[in-house]
C-alpha cells in the first residue's frame, strides 16, 4: 500500500531534498499526508501562490520545479527555484497572512495540495497517527525560523560593519530570507 | 502549577485537564541567585517555564562583562523549540533571583507521546504556531526593510543619472540570488 501511494504521489527517492523528509516517511505517515491533501498535476507556469494574496492551500512538491519570485516596481525578479520535497506557502496558509512572494510552476508539476482546514486537522489533538509527520513539519519550521533569524542577524551585522550605507540592510540578504520563508526545504 | 500554565500564552488553547497532564510530565527545578540555567553554545533539549522568581538572558560583552538582553519573569517560557528540535543554546541564561522552573525535555515529550498523545500533540501544535508567529514577524521585518531599501535605491540612483527606468543594482543583486536561495 505504501509503495503504491509513494508511486502515486510520485516521490522520487533519488531526490536528496525529498529523501530528507518525505520519502523517509513511513507508509502510514505518507498515507496521512495524501489523505489530508489532493494530488494535483499542474501545467508549467501555473500560479500556486500570488504575491500579496492570501493562500488557501500549501503544497508539497512531488515532481517538478517551482520558481519563487517577487515583483518590485513592476518588475519580476526570480529569487530561487525549488524541487521535489519542498514545502510551499505553509506559513501563509496557516496564519492567514499574505504571501510575500509569488510561486509558479517552472515546469509541469505534481504536488500534494493541502487546504487550511485539513492542515489544521493534521496539527489537531486528534491526529495521533500522523504525530511523526507533524513533528517533521514542526522541525522544518523551527529550523527555518532559526536560519531566518541567523540570516537577518548576519545582514544587520554586515550593514553595520561592512556597508557603504551603515544600517541599511542589503537587498539580496533580505530577498533570500523572503524566498526561504515561503518555500521551505524539507528537514529531516 | 496547572493554573500557572493556563495563564501562559503558549498554552492558552490548553484545557485545564491538558495543563494538568502537561505538568505531570514536567520536572521542578530550583536555581539560586546567579546560578547558570543554560550556557550559550551548549546543547539544549529542554523547555522551561518560570514558576517563581526571574531569569535573565545574557550575552558576552566587553572585558568579559555579560550584558543582559532579556528578563524572564513568572510565566515566561524559555526554549520551547528545543524539546522538539534540540540545538545549541543561543544565549546564556542565569537566575536573577531565587527561581523555580518547570522543565520538560525531549525525552519527556517522547514519553508523553506514548502515555498522553493528545497533550503531546497539543504541545507540538502550540510550539509550531508560536514558531510560525515569529517567522511571520521576521518576514514582516524583511518586507519593511526591502521596501525601505527600494526607496533608498531610488534616491541613490536619481541624482546620478536621472534615469528612473534603470534597475541596474537590483538586476545585479537578484541575479546573484537565482538558484542560491
Amino acid at each position: 500500500m505504501g509503495g503504491l501511494l509513494r508511486a502515486t504521489a510520485g516521490f522520487r527517492v533519488s531526490d536528496s531534498e525529498a529523501e530528507s523528509t518525505l520519502t523517509s516517511l513511513s507508509c502510514s505517515e505518507l498515507e496521512e499526508l495524501l489523505r489530508a491533501g489532493q494530488i494535483r498535476m499542474l501545467p508549467a507556469s501555473s500560479l500556486l501562490c500570488d504575491e500579496g494574496q492570501l493562500a488557501s492551500h500549501c503544497y508539497v512538491v512531488a515532481q517538478g520545479t517551482v520558481e519563487v519570485a517577487k515583483t518590485i516596481d513592476g518588475r519580476h525578479h526570480t529569487l530561487s527555484r525549488h524541487g521535489a520535497g519542498s514545502i510551499l506557502a505553509l506559513m501563509a496558509t496557516l496564519d492567514g497572512g499574505p504571501c510575500r512572494v509569488s510561486i509558479r510552476a517552472a515546469e509541469e508539476l505534481k504536488v500534494v495540495a493541502i487546504g487550511r482546514d485539513d492542515l489544521l486537522k493534521l496539527f489537531g489533538v486528534e491526529q495521533g497517527a500522523c504525530a511523526t509527520l507533524t513533528d517533521r513539519l514542526a522541525v522544518t519550521a523551527i529550523r527555518r525560523l532559526r536560519r531566518a533569524t541567523d540570516e537577518l542577524a548576519k545582514a544587520i551585522h554586515r550593514s553595520l560593519v561592512a556597508s557603504e550605507r551603515p544600517g541599511r540592510l542589503a537587498a539580496p540578504d533580505l530577498a533570500i530570507i523572503h524566498a526561504g520563508n515561503h518555500a521551505w526545504k524539507a528537514e529531516g | 502549577m496547572a493554573n500557572l500554565l493556563s495563564n501562559v500564552r503558549l498554552f492558552e488553547t490548553f484545557s485545564e485537564r491538558e495543563c494538568a497532564d502537561l505538568v505531570h510530565f514536567m520536572h521542578e527545578k530550583r536555581f539560586g541567585v546567579g546560578e547558570t540555567v543554560c550556557t550559550r553554545g551548549q546543547h539544549g533539549n529542554t523547555m522551561l517555564v518560570v514558576v517563581q522568581g526571574a531569569l535573565c538572558a545574557v550575552v558576552p560583552g566587553k572585558q568579559n562583562v555579560h550584558a543582559e538582553v532579556a528578563r524572564l519573569d513568572q510565566g515566561a517560557v524559555l526554549g520551547e523549540m528545543f524539546c522538539i528540535d534540540p540545538a545549541p543554546r543561543p544565549v546564556t541564561v542565569v537566575a536573577k533571583e531565587s527561581t523555580t522552573v518547570l522543565e520538560i525535555s525531549r525525552d519527556d515529550l517522547t514519553r508523553m507521546r506514548q502515555e498522553a498523545p493528545r497533550v503531546a500533540a497539543a504541545l507540538v501544535g502550540a510550539v509550531f504556531h508560536e514558531v510560525l508567529r515569529r517567522l511571520r514577524s521576521v518576514d514582516d521585518r524583511v518586507d519593511r526593510e526591502l521596501r525601505a531599501e527600494r526607496k533608498g535605491a531610488d534616491s541613490d540612483e536619481r541624482p546620478s543619472d536621472g534615469d528612473h527606468s534603470s534597475t541596474g543594482p537590483w538586476e545585479a543583486c537578484f541575479a546573484r540570488l537565482r538558484g542560491s536561495a
